[in-house]
């Protein structure tokens, strides 16, 4: 069902990128949606946007794959550019009725927000795209590591997130099975009145309800039995290196950033 | 000879397609399963068995091909009110079916199948209480909540909503794992009734091969992808060798057979059934002492 939408997903085709340790990848990510918002004019979007494509061309991931995965969510983005194209106002009228008007700060707006959108989704596959689940909760257990300090549950909150990644493909797989037994048992998902198809839902749900809290049952004894008793002390088993890649990475998004700057004083 | 009931014709199944992700599950499937009968389906894990039983549901569409299913036809462009006329006539029981289990009792649970293909509540419980009894559940297990049940029971009331449906196909898809072997007996041979009664075509889908040889009058065996010998299951456990490199184990009666076969013993057919083994055995040591 979900089989298209390619955010979250990892795909393993070994790039540059890939090999990226996962602390910078996250920090870069984030940095760079940062850096998104400095973004003022067109000049400003093409570098932000030619950038994007050159990280996108350099994980070796097919580029048709790429637009394919993500234009579902283009849907959305565009949804909200024409309520914000409709709804704020400056500059020239164009259109009026009502409420609604289309203007030029609006429509200015609207493309500079659909950029910015368009750019954040594609940075953010990218990084899921190239990053392992795992690898993500380990580095936001690594960036989280000083707030243990403050007696923030760091270990605690990062073995849910593993543990909550961990069992997505699982839970997936789960409700596709529910899905195929109760289709074989005459539900027809996705068609009829809302209540009718809200109403499908409860034959998938309540089964995958009960396996996951059986799962969850299973897990914890599963630890207990194998002596679990909390993170304290306890070592690692996957390792996370810096290596000169990822100093160079930072390099690279630093200087990104100084000609972004140029560009928006210069115009 | 009247069509098979249902016919393969050049199946092909592609999981992704056009994506790095693509998987060839299946590919130039030609199988016909005649009315009436009971086919058992075995392969390696990953051989395509389960993806097999998906489409013969029109639970996925083939890339390529089509399924015939009586007079309805699945292919990649069918539309849902035909899947759904295919679907009426099937019932899948899947594995560990007792996760499809959702209803506050036992017997509206049962009764969501019949309902579900447009019968109306009062039939749709009579049907329930049919096939609760087909089963084996107690008549006042009806207004308990399904979850109250043991594993077996549990099995047993899934089973029941599939069978409430009054299907025409069964598919079993490894019905007995996780059974213990009376529960295991008491499943197979409740399949075997309604082929039997009630002249269900069955298809048996699983890595037991003593079931396959015990119950069903063709085998068809997959191995990556490709179905690779569709025979009667005398002529499949004929050569071990064969077994072997097609990821197949021979059942205990048959192995038996083989290595009798070492001790000067000959079998023709090979006997599948325990029975049929101790059969042949006496007749040939009969012949000797004479």
């Amino acid at each position: 069902m979900f089989s298209k939408v390619l955010f979250g997903r990892f795909v393993p085709t070994n790039s540059l990128i890939h090999r990226l340790d996962p602390r910078a990848k996250l920090v870069l990510s984030l940095y760079f949606i940062v850096i998104i918002f400095m973004a003022n004019s067109w000049q400003t979007y093409a570098w932000l946007a030619a950038f994007t494509l050159g990280v996108i061309l350099s994980t070796k991931v097919p580029l048709k794959f790429f637009w394919d995965g993500i234009r579902p969510l283009v849907w959305i983005i565009l949804f909200t550019v024409i309520l914000q194209i409709f709804f704020s106002s400056g500059g020239h009228v164009y259109w009026a009725w009502g409420i609604l008007s289309v203007t030029q700060f609006g429509l200015v707006n609207g493309v500079y927000i659909f950029c910015r959108f368009l750019l954040i989704i594609c940075m953010s596959t990218v990084l899921t795209l190239t990053t392992q689940p795992l690898m993500i909760a380990d580095a936001v257990e690594a960036l989280l590591k000083p707030l243990a300090k403050l007696k923030v549950p760091v270990y605690e909150l990062a073995l849910m997130l593993s543990i909550a990644l961990r069992f997505v493909p699982t839970l997936m797989d789960e409700s596709q099975k529910i899905m195929n037994a109760q289709r074989a048992r005459g539900v027809n998902f996705g068609t009829g009145s809302l209540i009718k198809r809200v109403r499908s839902l409860i034959p998938i749900l309540i089964p995958l309800f009960i396996s996951a809290f059986n799962r969850a049952e299973d897990l914890a004894t599963a630890m207990e039995a194998r002596g679990y008793s909390g993170g304290e002390g306890r070592s690692k088993y996957r390792l996370l290196h810096w290596h000169r890649a990822d100093t160079v990475a930072c390099v690279v998004m630093l200087g990104v950033t100084l000609i972004l700057f140029e560009l928006r004083y210069l115009a | 000879m009247a069509l098979p009931k249902i016919e393969f014709k050049q199946v092909a199944f592609t999981y992704q397609p056009n994506t790095p992700f693509a998987v060839k599950a299946l590919d130039h499937i030609n199988l016909e399963i005649p009315e009436n009968s009971y086919t058992a389906i075995v392969g390696h894990t990953g051989s395509g068995k389960s993806t097999i039983i998906q489409l013969l549901d029109g639970l996925l569409l083939p890339t390529s091909g089509s399924i015939r299913v009586d007079e309805n036809v699945i292919s990649a462009t069918s539309s849902n009110a035909q899947l759904g006329r295919i679907r009426s006539q099937i019932g899948i029981v899947f594995q560990f079916p007792e996760a499809q289990l959702f209803e506050e009792t036992v017997l509206k649970d049962i009764a969501f199948g019949p309902q579900n293909f447009g019968k109306s509540e009062e039939e749709a419980f009579a049907l329930a209480r049919e096939a609760m009894q087909l089963v084996g559940l107690d008549a006042d297990l009806a207004e308990r909540s399904p979850f109250e049940l043991s594993g077996g029971q549990m099995r047993r009331v899934a089973i029941a909503g599939v069978l409430a449906m009054k299907p025409s196909i069964l598919i079993l898809d490894e019905p007995t794992a996780g059974l213990d072997p009376r529960g295991q007996r008491e499943t197979m041979q409740l399949f075997e009734r309604l082929h039997v009664d009630q002249h269900v075509t069955v298809i048996l889908v699983t890595h037991q091969m003593e079931d396959a040889a015990q119950y069903a009058d063709q085998i068809a065996v997959m191995n990556g992808g490709q179905l690779v010998k569709v025979a009667e299951p005398a002529q499949i456990f004929a050569n071990p060798q064969w077994l072997k490199d097609n990821h197949l184990t021979v059942p205990k009666t048959t192995q038996m057979a083989h290595e009798l076969e070492r001790g000067g013993f000959t079998f023709n057919p090979y006997p599948l059934t325990l029975e049929q083994l101790a059969v042949q055995i006496k007749r040939q040591l009969e012949s000797r002492t004479q």
